[in-house]
């Protein structure tokens, strides 16, 4: 599904969505750049809310959840910021500019970065798992000002491309391809962290029963470990 | 492309490449684990066969 809405917005978006009458042609490359800040923000938050029941119900699958939704937030800001910064050479005339959506989603990439560096300092599981779900927490306040940067600063960065509340300012040949793409890149994202969950849980509980019986094919079981 | 098909290809090609390498990254680590788990349980369904192999012949 993912691949499908991937490839039909991709081939939208470059060879039949009408070029922008001031930015040209460069402006498809919103068509990836968006998608691509949409969902690795959404990402955050998730880890954020996984972060919240971590640390209050003591889950063991937010920790898990959150391991899995690193290596994908991490890349796909590393690629907002890089298109966005190849859209910005036509655009603005410059590679990068120090402008208040810019700074903002660089910190949330750093944010990123800090969680997973500090998953891999830590060894005992407990102490790593309420650290990262700490941090993650506590970044969430970067959202709102990524969203709103462009509102509360003089910014460079135009305003959001969709909203909840209005009609898109674009006409329906260039936000519906915007849309195919969104939703194929939250298609994907939901794919890759539920395959890195399944990942990490098969990791975690390797010696246990269930995991053992999966993967035999004699009626010899592994001994496990206690309890399970 | 007005001279900004440089750009946008380069935009497009990273992206595809990103999410290739996101894709196969994470499938390649689970057949890791997988192929490990399966490994472990043969290896321990054959150390038990010839734990098991000597007792019986002993008994005869």
């Amino acid at each position: 599904m993912a691949v499908l809405l991937l490839v039909v917005g991709c081939v939208w978006g470059l060879a039949f969505a009408p070029a922008d009458y001031q930015q040209g042609n460069s402006f498809r490359i919103m068509y990836v750049h968006v998608p691509a800040a949409m969902v690795s923000q959404s990402l955050y938050l998730g880890m954020g809310v996984a972060g919240f029941i971590g640390l209050v119900w003591r889950m063991k699958l937010a920790d898990v959840a959150i391991a899995a939704t690193l290596p994908l937030g991490i890349t796909l800001t590393a690629l907002a910021l890089f298109s966005g910064s190849v859209w910005g050479r036509p655009t603005w005339g410059s590679w990068w500019e120090w402008d208040g959506r810019t700074v903002s989603t660089l910190v949330m990439l750093f944010l990123y970065l800090g969680i997973y560096a500090l998953r891999e300092a830590i060894a005992e599981t407990n102490l790593r798992a309420r650290a990262a779900a700490l941090v993650a927490l506590v970044g969430t306040v970067n959202i709102p000002v990524i969203k709103y940067s462009v509102e509360w600063w003089n910014t460079l960065h135009q305003p959001a491309s969709f909203s909840l509340t209005e009609k898109p300012a674009m006409p329906a040949e260039m936000w519906l391809p915007l849309l195919v793409m969104v939703l194929g890149f939250y298609c994907f994202a939901g794919h890759n962290v539920l395959s890195r969950m399944r990942l990490e849980i098969l990791r975690r509980e390797a010696n246990t029963r269930w995991v053992n019986e999966l993967y035999t094919d004699s009626e010899v079981a592994l001994p496990t470990a206690k309890g399970t | 492309m007005d001279g900004h098909g440089g750009f946008v290809w380069l935009a497009y090609s990273t992206t595809i490449l990103v999410l290739m390498i996101n894709y196969a990254a994470a499938r390649l680590a689970i057949r890791k684990q997988e192929r490990a788990l399966r490994w472990r349980q043969e290896v321990a369904a054959l150390q038990h066969k010839q734990t098991k192999q000597p007792m019986e012949q002993s008994d005869t």
